[in-house]
């Protein structure tokens, strides 16, 4: 695989055993059909009430998202004690092994690669947000049912002065062959913690 | 030997329907629906009813008197030999003419009603294991589509993937 | 309107299949000359299994849905019952779903269940198995039973051990066909309770609640006691975001035809955080139908 080519195979090693060790000992868990059903309730109820303007819908996914994001980048840190990622490559590494796993005990492959190295592909073999979904017909060209995660993305990267063009390219719930999230750095934002952000 | 088949909601309201009917033939002439007069009265036996399940539902001792006491207790109509620890298929609940009807109810209290014809003039047979295990692998079918966070619970199912799997069950296990 | 022409590549062929499903204001549909033949309809949500996989997500992971969830509720509310009562209907969807899940799992043998369980537990009781998705520990695993609290004593041993194996290469698909008997339908208050008070929460939140208790002085009113209150331990004082479980109780007894209204109550004694109780009081009509069908 083009990852292991890319960072070190002992570097990517670590951080596959850091981010295990992290959800097998220092996480504590809850059954992920409960976060299914209601993340399920979430997406369907919003649907009503946008009067299924997915596009809203998925503006909405991801404005929750960011909110999400800027919030567990801090939690994420703490936890994983982890040094500032010095390229994306460190940092696509980082959010497959250690994020997703951490938060939803998913290991995402990165695939990909733009030329110049700031942009990737993540591939959810698994997404425990969309179990038990069916999208409705109207739906399917539209809704990107899981766009809180584009959201959390964006966020969580903000906050670590990564200024990321989060979206999703394909889904199985459209009837695509695989779920693809693509992330595009824009610019390293300055170095400052931006003041009066909570 | 044809079927006529519903889901009915808390309100009384047809979540689903289909008619099986036995192929005959690889063709598929020989097919044996229901008469059309009996066609049209098929939801109203049906529908007639669903006051003997509604009363049937709240007994608990349901399994009990069918196994042992056949035509005593109350339970006339049911099947004998649904010898089980469920409450959830009732076998036989009604007749009408030699027509027969089944019926099973969920956790959530979705009514499945089935009227079985005859392909003879005589009185429709039912092999209360295999309807058991059709209505079991219906209601299975159900969970999946109410867990659906799409899916308004009580609302019709139009879903194409459920009525050909339905559809699959019904020749696996009502017209082998 | 271009919608409505027919399109030349598609309809042609599918036109003499069944690749429609139930139309309401049509009615039944019949059986189709051949069709056995007809083609199979994919869909993901039909051939995932109902088994329980036993997967798991972070608590925090939760929490941060739980609270956007709760302020998207929030900002969208007028008054306090509002979000109370929008909070309550979403637990309530999630609680109707699970009435029919944890019952028709709770209906799967406990020996078979092992087999899912084995898989995600990394126990080492079946090294030799090349397909852990499909292969069955013969030792019946202990975490797996906490499901199952009837017992499915009378189911085990009827199948010889090739059999087993046959059933569970299909159990992917299905999980109907494990089954022999449906659990029963709780028919009494104190049953229903009780498959809340233990499977439910066992399954939502790790374990039992903490206890069930019948009111003294109402007849018509019981309550949950849950020390921990997982989802809103993180949110400060107030009971409101603990309408979401209320929802999750009352849409799962409702819809077992107990209608009921769940109120969260705090269990605070001398400033000490003593978790949640949740309120149960019944209609009326749920006592009359006890007594007049079951009564003493």
């Amino acid at each position: 695989m083009a990852t292991s080519e890319k960072l070190s195979a002992s570097q990517s090693r670590s951080l596959k055993i850091t981010g295990e060790e992290i959800w097998k000992n220092k996480t504590e868990k809850i059954n992920a059909e409960l976060f299914t059903m209601t993340y399920g309730a979430i997406v369907s109820q919003l649907c009503t009430d946008f009067q299924r303007d997915y596009n809203k819908v998925n503006d909405q996914l991801f404005s929750m998202g960011y909110n999400i994001g800027v919030r567990l980048i801090e939690d994420f840190l703490a936890r994983t004690a982890l040094p500032r990622c010095e390229d994306m490559i460190r940092t696509s590494e980082v959010i497959t092994k250690c994020a997703f796993k951490i938060f939803l005990n998913i290991t995402p492959q990165v695939t990909n690669w733009s030329p110049s190295n700031d942009a990737f592909s993540l591939i959810l073999l698994e997404n425990p947000l969309s179990e038990f979904v069916e999208l409705p017909m109207d739906a399917t060209k539209q809704l990107w049912y899981s766009n809180i995660l584009c959201g959390v993305l964006r966020g969580a990267l903000e906050m670590v002065q990564l200024d990321c063009d989060v979206h999703f390219v394909s889904d199985i719930l459209r009837n695509e062959p695989q779920t693809e999230i693509r992330i595009k750095l824009n610019k390293v934002l300055k170095d400052e913690i931006p003041i009066g952000e909570d | 030997m044809p079927q006529y088949f519903a889901i009915i909601g808390e309100k009384d309201n047809p979540v689903y329907e289909a008619e099986f009917t036995a192929q005959q033939g690889l063709s598929g002439q020989g097919q044996q629906g229901f008469p059309q007069d009996l066609k049209e009265l098929n939801p109203f036996m049906l529908h007639a009813s669903l006051d003997i399940i509604e009363d049937l539902q709240w007994q608990t001792n349901l399994p009990a008197h069918s196994t042992t006491s056949g035509t005593t207790g109350g339970g006339f109509l049911r099947s004998r030999n649904t010898s089980n620890l469920s409450n959830c298929y009732f076998g036989k609940v009604d007749h009408f003419y030699g027509l027969i009807i089944t019926a099973y109810v969920t956790y959530s209290g979705m009514k499945f009603v089935m009227v079985h014809g005859s392909s003879t003039a005589t009185t429709a047979q039912v092999d209360d294991n295999s309807v058991k295990l059709f209505y079991q692998e219906v209601h299975e079918l159900y969970i999946k589509t109410l867990m659906n966070p799409f899916y308004t619970p009580g609302t019709p199912i139009s879903s194409s993937a459920f009525d050909s799997r339905v559809r699959t069950l019904a020749r696996k296990y009502l017209n082998k | 309107m271009t919608d409505k022409l027919i399109l030349p590549s598609t309809s042609e062929e599918q036109s003499n299949v069944s690749t429609t499903g139930y139309e309401y204001s049509i009615g039944p549909k019949q059986s189709l000359p051949n069709e056995a033949n007809s083609p199979y309809i994919p869909s993901k949500l039909y051939s995932e299994s109902l088994v329980y996989k036993k997967q798991q997500v972070a608590l925090s992971s939760m929490a941060f849905l739980f609270k956007e969830m709760i302020s998207q509720i929030y900002n969208n509310s007028k008054s306090s019952s509002e979000f109370e009562s929008k909070l309550l209907n979403y637990g309530s969807s999630i609680g109707l779903r699970l009435l029919e899940l944890l019952n028709i799992r709770a209906s799967v043998p406990s020996n078979t269940y092992s087999r899912s369980s084995t898989f995600l537990s990394s126990n080492a009781s079946n090294p030799s198995s090349s397909n852990n998705v499909n292969s069955i520990s013969n030792t019946s695993n202990p975490n797996s039973t906490n499901l199952n609290d009837i017992s499915n004593a009378t189911n085990v041993g009827i199948n010889s051990s090739t059999n087993i194996n046959d059933k569970n290469y299909e159990s992917s698909e299905s999980l109907a066909s494990l089954v022999s008997h449906m659990r029963c339908r709780d028919l009494k208050i104190i049953d229903i309770l009780q498959f809340m008070h233990g499977t439910v929460w066992t399954y939502l939140f790790g374990s039992p609640s903490n206890d069930l208790v019948k009111s003294s002085e109402r007849e018509n009113e019981y309550m949950i006691v849950d020390h921990e209150h997982m989802l809103t331990q993180f949110i400060s004082n107030n009971n409101s975001c603990d309408y979401f479980v209320c929802g999750i109780i009352q849409g799962f007894l409702t819809k077992a035809d107990f209608p009921c209204t769940v109120t969260p109550h705090s269990n605070n004694e001398n400033g000490i955080d003593g978790g949640v109780i949740y309120l149960i009081k019944f209609d009326k009509q749920v006592l009359e139908r006890e007594n007049l069908r079951y009564g003493s």
